[in-house]
Order: C-alpha cells, then structure tokens, then sequence
C-alpha cells in the first residue's frame, strides 16, 4: 500500500477529532468562557503569569512536547506492524491524548495556575504529593535509561555523529556566552550557530570517528552532569534553542521527502497479537508512549502553559492543536520506517538501535530533495540525537531537584546538587549498561502513560467536584490506568524476572523489576486515594447549592 | 506587496473579496507560530533572569518591609553615626569626573 493513503487516516483523525470532537467537549463539558479571566490575566507578574498571544504558545508548546519518544516509539511498535500502531495512534489521540492534554490545562487555569503537585495535593489526597514526586522520580529515570540508550547507540553505530554532535554542544556555549554575555545580536547569533551545525553534519560525514559504546555512555552522563550542574542559560538552555533548527528542518524535509516520494509500505501490516516483546495488549500501548498520549504532556500544559494562556478559547488550539502536531510527528515515523526497509527481517535486525532506523528512513526521504544520501542520514541522525539529548539534559536536572525534595529533610546530603547528580547518574549508567533497553522502553511508555492516567484522575476528580460530565475524562482514565498497570505487571513478572532467573542481564532486569513494581505501588495507592476522593468530591457537588454548580 | 494599505497592479482584480485581510492573517500567524516554536523559550528564559535579579535588589531594598529581616539596615543605621560626616565628601569623589590627567597625578 502507497504511504499516501496513511495520510488520509491522518487527515480524518485530525479534522474530526480536532474540530468536531474536541470543540464539542470544550464547549459543552468543560464549558470553556472567553470572557472569563485566566490566571495569566489576573495576576501578570510578567515572567511566570504572562499572558501570550495563542499562536506563539502553540509553537511554544510544540517545541515543549515533541520529543524522540513520538518517533521511537512507533518506530519500535512496528513489530506488530504499522496497522496496530496506526490505529493506537489515530484513536489513542482522537479520545484520550488531546483530551488530557487540554484537561490539564484547563484543570490548572480554573485552578489559579496550580501545578500537577498541588493540584494532586487538593483534589487527591496530601499525602498524594509525595507518592506522585516518588513516581516521577523512577519515572525520569527510566526516561534518562531510555534516552541514554538511543543516544549512545546511535552514535556508537554512525561514525559520522560524534563530530556534530560534539560540535553542537561547543555551539551551546558559544550561544549561551553569546546571547547573555557578549549581547549579540540575536539574529546575528542564530546565523552563526545555524551555519556551523550544518557544516557540522557535513564534516561529520567526511571526518568520521567509531567510538566504543561505553566510551560514548560516559560522554553523555558527563554531559549530563555538567546539564544538572551548569546556570540554564550557560548550557541548556542555548543547546535547546540552537539545535531546535536542526530537528525542525529535519521535520520539514521529512514531510516534503514522504509527499514527493511516495514510497509504498514494505513492512506488514499486521504480523501476530503476540510477539517476543509480548502481547499486542497492553504492550503496544505502552510501546507507543508519546504521538497518541503522553504523561510528560500534563506536566508542561499545567505549569508553563496554562500561566500564559491570555483566553480560555485559545487552550484547545494550543494544547489539542500541539498534541495532533505531536500525532503528526509520530504519522510522519511510521510512514518513514515502513517504507525504508526492503521486509520484515531487515527491520527485525535493527530494531535494537531505533536511531539507525530512522536514520535510514527519513534519510531516504530527504533525499527525494536532492540532498545527498550521507547527509541526509546524517541530519535525520542528528536530529534524533538532538531530540534525545534535549530531554536528557532536563531529566537529570529533574532528578537532581525531585531528590532534594524527597530526601532532603531525612537524608540532607540529598540536597548537595552534585551528589544528587552523580547519583542519578550512577544508577543510570548502571541500568543502561546492565538492562534489556527493549524492556526498558516499554517500562518508560507505562510510567509515561501511568503519569497521563494520573493526569486524567485529576481532570475526573476536578469535573466531578464541579457536578459536571466527568464520563469523557474517567473511561480513558480506566482505559489507561488498567492497561498501564498491566502492562508494568507483565513486563516485571512475564519478562523481566524470567530473563534474570535465565541468567540474562540479572541484574539490570531485576532493578528495572523493582522499579516497575514501585510503579505500581504508587499507582495503587494513587487510586486508592483517588477513589476515597471521588466518593467525596461526588457528595459535596451533590449536596452542594445550585450556584456553586455552576461556579466552576 | 501584501501590507495594508499598499496596493499593485492586479490588485482591484485579484483581491477583491477580502482575501487579502486573510492571507496577511495567515501570514502573521505562522510568524507567531515560529516565533513561539523557535524563540518564546529563550524570552522566558530571558525575563526569568531579569526576575531573578528584581527579586535581588527588591529583597535587599524592602526585604524587612515584608518580614524577610535581613541586618543590612541594621548595620547601616548601626554606622550611620560613625560615617555621616564623611557623606559629602563621598558624594563629591563618586560623582567626581575622572579623567587622564587625575590618573596621571596617582
């Protein structure tokens, strides 16, 4: 079948979901006011509260929510081939991604701007805080493990990455002095950085340098380290800004390279309901972890976001606008992996190194625009590199300031920044080196999906605190949190703990067990605490007065 | 060619159902878009810096007015007695225009 046709189930998605179903719940359950204040406009401080015209917050939190996830992730979901992974990502997003994102939002504004924390911390439970803090620290780790793998496979496998990406980051300081300290121009520092990354990627291709794996696993934790430790603006931030340009015009040329080569699809489209990775349900689901629903997506639409939306009629376009422009990233994946390999058994032996993958499809796509070849592979490399260390770089700051919070009060060498860091990237580079990573992805999709259930347990307790129709947020709500649940329990007891007793990466499979079992745990007594809160928050909107209904 | 108010050949037959006011729309959209995908990350960062410095200079100027106490004041007052009478002097050195020839004279 012709990849274009995968263009019309995306296009259907997109219009109906987005402009008859999406607007039908905000208008008609969540009620959406133009007329009423945001918190941006009540309390304009400037810097967090700032209200900002709709469609630079779309661009805003498109760059804020795509990451490599909504390309990997379907990349490995292949397995069961593209007919099951089209289908999660058209429907998964039409019912339940835009949803939470847009709930997230909305839950937040009509909450004075609270975040995830504070918000879990009213409508859940207090001890709801610190559960959800606990969950997002393995969380991060499982996402700093999954990452850390796709970067050092990729550039481990590709001698013509190491030389950009290295000069990349030389780039991110020269930026970051630059912009904050030399005053340059800003237009003036993007052409600068601009042109050296690309004759980066160029020269990447003629100077090419194979590095070990592990020598390039401890080049990325030392990254890291530096990422945690180093003033934002000295480091990460200017990375991020710098190599934006990169990942963006690599989208582009992407799309252009699928319209105008129209290559058929070679890989099946179905192949069986279970395979080695485990079965279709619920594994798939979580393989898939961003493109059709994200936990990450709630955390960024609750805090910046929903502080800078200047109208309650822009969140739908910004937050389900962003998140369709995510399932298009995803569209864009399946299309370019299943057509870049001649069948099954070549995508099969690749599979272990998702960056290849891509490199190879959307290169080949790229190249439909004239460019040659081994830059093409080298851009689309670099951009997925890109995506990965971009995500990296925040994580173990996260985890750096997630720790302090935790442990802080009863372990106070916690809040020491480099202890916590090198900590985080201790058990890091010990779960990378030691773990199955495919394993370890689809623990990432389930604690990323978890944190959407999560998100959606907030958005149900919300509208049913407020007597309104929470039926559209609790049924994928259930859907999520079950599957999820599962999925973690099958992946700790079907696969991880078998592959250990086997004698197979012992003890990597058993610390990624036990961080799936803690996962649980937490989600249980998340529920736990959230179905005591619901029957609560039920009975005060029932027994509330008719004009406190309303007031939501 | 598309800015209000300028017109060019062609203009009166090609634009005259208001597709103008909507391509410029369009047009300033995208530039919004872009704008947010590319730079409205490093704006905030920008005025999270200059939040970070306010809140500096704020804390050391008003800090005990709203029940951070800090002894800055404190000591000031402590020593105001001790330096009042080299006030002006002080002021004439700071506001002082120093040029080649003072330094020379050191």
């Amino acid at each position: 079948m012709n990849s274009i046709w995968v263009l019309l189930w995306w296009a259907v998605i997109l219009v109906l979901g987005y402009w008859v179903y999406a607007r039908h719940v905000a208008k008609n359950i969540f009620e959406v006011d133009g007329g009423r204040a945001t918190p941006a406009k009540m309390y304009m401080d400037g810097v967090d509260f700032m209200p900002a015209n709709k469609n630079v917050l779309f661009g805003f939190q498109l760059n804020s929510i795509a990451g490599a996830a909504p390309i990997i992730g379907p990349i490995v979901a292949l397995q069961w081939g593209w007919v099951p992974a089209l289908l999660w990502l058209g429907l998964g997003v039409f019912f339940i991604g835009w949803l939470h994102d847009f709930s997230s939002a909305m839950v937040s504004i009509r909450s004075d701007g609270d975040t995830f924390g504070a918000l879990s911390y009213k409508l859940i439970s207090p001890r709801a805080r610190k559960i959800l803090l606990t969950f997002v620290y393995f969380y991060l780790l499982l996402i700093a493990t999954a990452f850390g793998h796709v970067i050092t496979s990729g550039i481990s496998k590709d001698a013509a990455l190491p030389f950009p990406m290295l000069i990349i980051i030389g780039v991110a300081f020269l930026v970051g002095h630059m912009i904050y300290k030399a005053r340059v121009n800003i237009l003036v520092t993007t052409v600068v950085a601009i042109v050296i990354i690309f004759l980066s990627i160029y020269l990447g291709t003629v100077w090419k340098w194979s590095l070990s794996y592990t020598t390039v696993l401890v080049c990325v934790l030392i990254f890291g380290y530096f990422s945690s430790i180093l003033p934002v603006w000295r480091f990460i931030q200017p990375y991020n800004y710098a190599s934006v340009y990169v990942v963006y015009f690599g989208i582009i040329a992407g799309i252009l390279g699928i319209l105008i080569g129209a290559k058929p699809m070679t890989l099946p489209a179905f192949t069986s309901w279970s395979i080695g990775m485990g079965p279709l349900w619920p594994i798939l689901f979580l393989t898939i972890a961003c493109g059709s629903i994200s936990g990450w997506h709630s955390l960024v639409s609750s805090t910046a976001t929903s502080r800078q939306l200047e109208n309650e009629l822009d969140v739908r376009p910004v937050t389900g606008g962003a998140m369709f422009a995510e399932f298009t990233i995803s569209i864009i994946a399946v299309i370019v992996c299943a057509t870049a390999f001649a069948d099954k058994a070549a995508y099969l032996k690749a599979v272990g190194n998702p960056t290849g993958i891509f490199t190879a499809g959307l290169g080949g796509a790229i190249t439909t625009l004239g460019l040659p070849l081994s830059y093409a592979q080298a851009l689309a490399g670099s951009m997925i590199i890109i995506l990965a260390l971009t995500i990296v770089n925040l994580v173990f700051r996260f985890m750096k300031v997630a720790s302090a919070e935790l442990l802080g009060d009863v372990v106070p060498i916690a809040k020491n920044p480099h202890i916590a860091t090198i900590f985080a990237l201790i058990i890091t580079f010990i779960l990378v080196k030691t773990g199955t990573w495919l394993y370890v992805w689809v623990l990432f999709g389930g604690a990323n999906q978890l944190m959407a259930a999560l998100a959606l347990l907030l958005t149900t307790l919300f509208l049913a605190q407020k007597a309104k129709n929470y039926k559209v947020a609790i049924y994928p709500m259930y859907f999520m949190y079950i599957t999820t649940v599962c999925g973690l329990f099958y992946m700790a007891f079907f696969k991880l703990i078998p592959a250990a007793m086997k004698g197979q990466k012992v003890f990597g499979n058993v610390f990624a067990a036990a961080v799936a079992v803690l996962l649980i745990i937490c989600a249980l007594i998340l529920a736990y605490d959230g179905v005591k809160a619901f029957k609560r928050h039920r009975a005060a909107a029932v027994s509330a007065p008719e004009g406190q209904k309303a007031a939501a | 060619m598309l800015r209000e108010g300028v017109n060019f050949p062609g203009h009166g037959f090609l634009f005259q159902f208001g597709e103008k006011r909507v391509i410029l729309g369009f047009l300033r959209s995208l530039r919004d878009f872009f704008k947010g995908l590319f730079l409205y990350n490093l704006y905030g960062h920008f005025h999270a810096q200059k939040r970070c410095l306010e809140n500096v200079f704020m804390l050391g100027l008003f800090g005990p007015m709203i029940g951070v106490p800090h002894l800055f004041q404190y000591y000031s007052l402590r020593l105001l007695p001790y330096y009042v009478r080299d006030f002006p002097a002080w002021k004439r050195r700071m506001v002082k225009e120093r040029d080649f020839f003072d330094q020379v004279g050191e």
